[in-house]
């Protein structure tokens, strides 16, 4: 279970705004150390992030607010290191160590 | 992923994807042209003219925190000669204005605007903490956003202001256009189209500068600006994702991301093709067709929500349609429908979002008059602010009693 | 005493007959088997007498007298529920009218078009020309056998387009052929939106409806029938709007006449010439549509929708209740629900489809409700016999797409407007084609 490269993380800052910090403690920035691969061995990448903020990070029980039949929920923004992850592959973006990813909903507030 | 650059300076690595073209932008790019094409709504719809003094209907969050700022740089910029105000409703909710209410006063100091801040209970006599004390969280939603529209314009008229610019942007235009063909109402199909409502016998015109700009950007635009807004869920409103065409908007912005702006064009288009409409609504070709006469009821939603439809809307729909298919078998329009049933002698509705004692009037456009009770502008005898105090107060003399 | 507690609980009458036990639930009734399926049937059956009326008979073939010809109606089927049922409807209702000693009110010719060769992969790859898809091929053989009365028909959609209605020379075409002939540009990036899905199911969706209406034109049907329940047309009402095609909602939703020529090479000989008096159709609705004067007799196609007052899931419930139940025959719909692979790659009608599957179950009122207020919309273009589009055939908005630009400045990035080889493109088709 523990083996070397299981155990390796990457240190990354998570950013929620936009009324998406409600979910998660209602603090804006969080540090956390994102395992380097997901069970199968892969790389880490944001669809393996938002699974894993859902499991790990997220102190609120309306995970429904956050995602949608297994995405983020439509109207939610992903900004990897302040670029739209459109231009970056979106779930497919192998994470790096020291990204910024941002959440900004655009459901809330007007 | 080599990083791509921007496709307008040619130099700077691109962070933005737009959604209406798929054009990929830096950040100083990006910023200078959403600011340029919110110009171009201005000019092209002739929404100001110079020496004009305009209340920005602020509510702390970030769409009007984003017309704030972009009004101000452009009037600076293009010499508009207006003179800004921010105006802020307190529903009197505790806990929720508090925070926002805070933010607006910084925008006031960030943007070197006056501040006019006017509550509920001096306008109506009922904070919203009051009103849910009463009628309980169901159905709030309606109450807050009636008394919210009113709010503003009534704020305007203290302040000697005659044009409100709010912050409605795209999606909610979108959101409006499908909830009014899911709702069958095609005389609101085509009001809620306008830029400008409000025409020259209303006291308080009303326009929305960001009608074409996407709720994505406007979130980027604020995001890049670092500028400073507030955002929460109002805490009385439910959790209404499932079944809301706010839902639905966001899944097609997914599927096509030009889907949001296609809604709102095919709004325009079949503005002009409800039955007595004028065939061409182009603003270009005469400001006159394009400004229609604003109501209470153009855009829904409350302060939090802002144009999004609350959670129980579909649902109280589903019950009004259901009792006009008993009353009148096939009747179209959904809101002359009611009002015709209700000149028929009928008692109030649990939630009567649209309706009141209806006067008769005409298939599409609703004669213009004034509510006996306040003064305010109204399609009714009665305006929806006054039918819905009437059921308050009349509750609150039962509580008493 | 205790004897009716225990059983009336449990044994609900039909509100409608009041004699047989409700074992569904119709909109928000209770009732037996035998009322709702009656129910259904009525739905359909009045508005086919409503088609009736609006179409006449063709001529006799040869010298003078009262028309004696039987109407021909083109039915599209798509293999999928809401087309079977009225298939099913339609064969009952020949069915009904024959037993009680009468004329049979119409001939019927069912086409289904198999789209399934000419949905690219990407719009780079060539476009294969094979031979009709064996699933469908087979598919139909069964519907064959179970309505020996109808002709049945399979074309793949680049046959279909062309209004040659010999099936076997797919090169006989005259003009130009928009399947075989995508309007999306070759060499464009990969980014074009053609390539996504929303845009390839727009294309074909185009395709397959302009492909009915020809071949209903070529073989001289006077009505295209199409299988929308009132689901169907809310979602497309919705869909439609969310492609910026507003403008052409109320040709697209509603039922009256199809788009007049769509600008496709010479008709076909259709043999519905020679009807002197045309009469002036528009009335009823209030539409104001009416064609354009020049337009020929033979072009008159109406296009209806018998089920729209029916729900879709009421025809899911209805196709398992005949006898033998229609279930065997129905394809599978290839885009039912299922987890979702990326929100991004679903269609824009899967994205309705979702949407009012839920609105259907909670709040069918709100659903009848959409495709009755599009019916209120005036039909805009034509009239003045203005330009319709390359690829659906639906008017061009000319004051539409000038104000918009007017609107919304030029864009970076943008290019001047397609001109296609299919000609002039509305603002719904240039969205799917060029993004």
């Amino acid at each position: 279970m523990a083996d070397a490269s299981e155990s390796a993380t990457i240190p990354i800052t998570v950013d929620f705004s936009g009324g998406l910090e409600m979910l998660f403690d209602n603090k804006r920035r969080h540090s956390i150390s994102l395992p380097a691969t997901d069970v199968g061995g892969k790389p880490a990448n944001i669809a393996f992030l938002i699974d894993h903020l859902c499991r790990n990070l997220m102190k609120d029980p309306r995970a429904e607010l956050f995602v949608f039949d297994g995405h983020i929920r439509p109207g939610i923004l992903v900004l990897v290191n302040d670029a739209d992850w459109e231009l970056e592959g979106e779930e497919a973006y192998e994470i790096q160590p020291r990204d910024n990813i941002l959440f900004v909903s655009t459901l809330h507030g007007g | 992923m080599a990083p791509a650059l921007c496709c307008n300076c040619k130099t700077e690595r691109a962070l933005i994807k737009r959604p209406k073209n798929h054009a990929k932008l830096c950040k100083a790019c990006f910023i200078t042209i959403f600011e340029d094409e919110v110009h171009h709504t201005i000019n092209s719809s002739q929404l100001f003219h110079p020496g004009e003094k305009v209340a920005i209907g602020a509510s702390g969050g970030k769409d009007s925190t984003v017309l704030a700022s972009v009004l101000k740089t452009l009037n600076e910029r293009h010499g508009y000669g207006l003179e800004l105000v921010l105006l802020s409703i307190d529903e009197g909710i505790k806990g929720y204005r508090d925070d926002s209410l805070e933010t607006v006063k910084r925008n006031a100091v960030q943007y070197d605007m006056p501040l006019k801040v006017v509550g509920y209970d001096e306008l109506y006599g009922w904070t919203m903490d009051q009103v849910v004390e009463t009628i309980g969280k169901k159905g709030n939603c309606t109450y807050c956003g009636v008394f919210r529209r009113q709010a503003l314009d009534r704020g305007a008229k203290m302040l000697g202001i005659k044009h409100v610019v709010t912050g409605h942007n795209a999606d909610d235009v979108a959101e409006t256009v499908l909830m009014n063909l899911l709702r069958g109402d095609l005389a609101r199909l085509s009001r809620s189209t306008s830029i400008v409502t409000g025409d020259s016998r209303s006291e308080v015109k009303r326009s929305k500068p960001l009608k074409y700009s996407y709720e994505k950007e406007i979130v980027l635009y604020a995001h890049h600006k670092k500028l400073d807004y507030f955002s929460t869920e109002c805490i009385y409103s439910p959790e209404a994702f499932r079944g809301s065409a706010r839902g639905l908007i966001k899944q097609l912005e997914r599927v096509r991301p030009t889907a949001i702006l296609d809604i709102v064009r095919s709004g325009e288009d079949m503005a002009r093709l409800v039955p007595g409409e004028s065939p061409s609504s182009c603003a270009c070709k005469g400001q006159k067709s394009a400004v229609v006469p604003s109501l209470e009821d153009d855009i829904g939603g409350c302060a939090s929500q802002n144009g999004r439809t609350p959670g129980g809307e579909m649902a109280a729909m589903d019950k009004q349609l259901r009792e006009n298919e008993t009353h009148e078998a096939v009747e179209v329009d959904v809101a002359r429908a009611i009002s015709e049933n209700k000149a028929g002698g009928e008692k109030e509705k649990a939630l009567p979002i649209r309706s009141s004692h209806g006067t008769s009037r005409g298939p599409t456009r609703q004669v213009l008059g004034n509510c006996k009770r306040c003064g305010y502008m109204s399609s009714q005898e009665i305006c929806q602010a006054c039918m819905l105090l009437e059921g308050l107060n009349k509750n609150r003399a039962q509580i008493q009693i | 005493m205790v004897e009716s507690k225990s059983s009336e609980p449990h044994l609900r009458l039909c509100l409608k007959c009041r004699v047989q036990e409700a074992t569904l639930d119709s909109r928000s009734q209770p009732v037996c088997r035998d009322c709702f399926t009656k129910f259904i049937s009525t739905k359909c059956i009045k508005q086919i007498g409503l088609l009736g009326k609006e179409t006449r008979p063709p001529p006799p073939s040869s010298g003078g007298g009262p028309p004696t010809g039987t109407r021909h109606y083109l039915l599209g089927l798509s293999l999928g529920v809401s087309s079977t049922v009225l298939l099913h409807l339609l064969n009952e209702n020949v069915e009904f009218q024959l037993a009680r000693g009468r004329n049979v009110p119409f001939d019927l010719t069912v086409l289904h078009i198999d789209t399934t060769t000419v949905t690219p992969s990407s719009p780079s790859s060539p476009v294969p020309l094979s031979p009709p898809h064996s699933a469908a091929k087979k598919s139909l053989e069964a519907y064959r056998a179970h309505y020996p009365r109808f002709t049945f028909l399979n074309l793949p959609l680049s046959t279909a387009l062309s209004t040659s209605t010999s099936t076997s020379d797919p090169h006989h075409h005259s003009g130009p052929n928009p399947a075989s002939n995508p309007p999306w540009p070759h060499s464009s990036s990969s980014t074009t939106a053609a390539g996504t899905a929303a845009s390839r199911s727009d294309v074909t969706r185009h395709l397959t409806r302009r492909a009915l209406q020809t071949q209903a034109r070529a073989r001289g049907c006077q009505a295209l029938l199409l299988g929308h329940s009132t689901t169907a047309l809310a979602e497309l009402t919705l869909a439609e709007a969310a492609k910026g095609r507003g403008f052409a909602l109320p040709w697209v939703v509603g039922d009256g006449p199809a788009t007049p020529g769509l600008g496709l090479g010479g008709d076909g000989d259709g043999d519905g010439d020679g009807d002197g008096d045309g009469d002036g159709d528009g009335d009823g609705d209030g539409n104001g549509n009416g064609m354009g004067q020049g337009d020929k007799e033979r072009d008159r196609l109406l296009v209806h929708h018998p089920l729209r007052d029916a729900l879709r899931k009421e025809l899911v419930i209805y196709a398992g209740l005949v006898e033998p139940p229609l279930t065997g025959l129905i394809q599978a719909d290839k885009q039912d629900e299922g987890p979702v692979v990326s929100h991004k790659d679903l269609s824009i009608e899967e994205v309705m489809a979702r949407y009012f599957a839920e609105v259907e179950e909670n709040y069918p009122s709100v659903v009848a409700n959409v495709a009755r207020t599009t019916g209120k919309l005036v039909r805009a273009g034509r009239e003045g016999g203005g330009e319709s589009c390359g690829l659906c055939g639906l008017p061009l908005d000319e004051d539409g797409d000038e104000r918009w630009r007017g609107e919304l400045g030029i864009q970076e990035g943008s290019g001047s407007p397609t001109a296609t080889r299919l000609g002039r493109l509305c603002y719904g088709c240039e969205r799917s084609t060029v993004g």
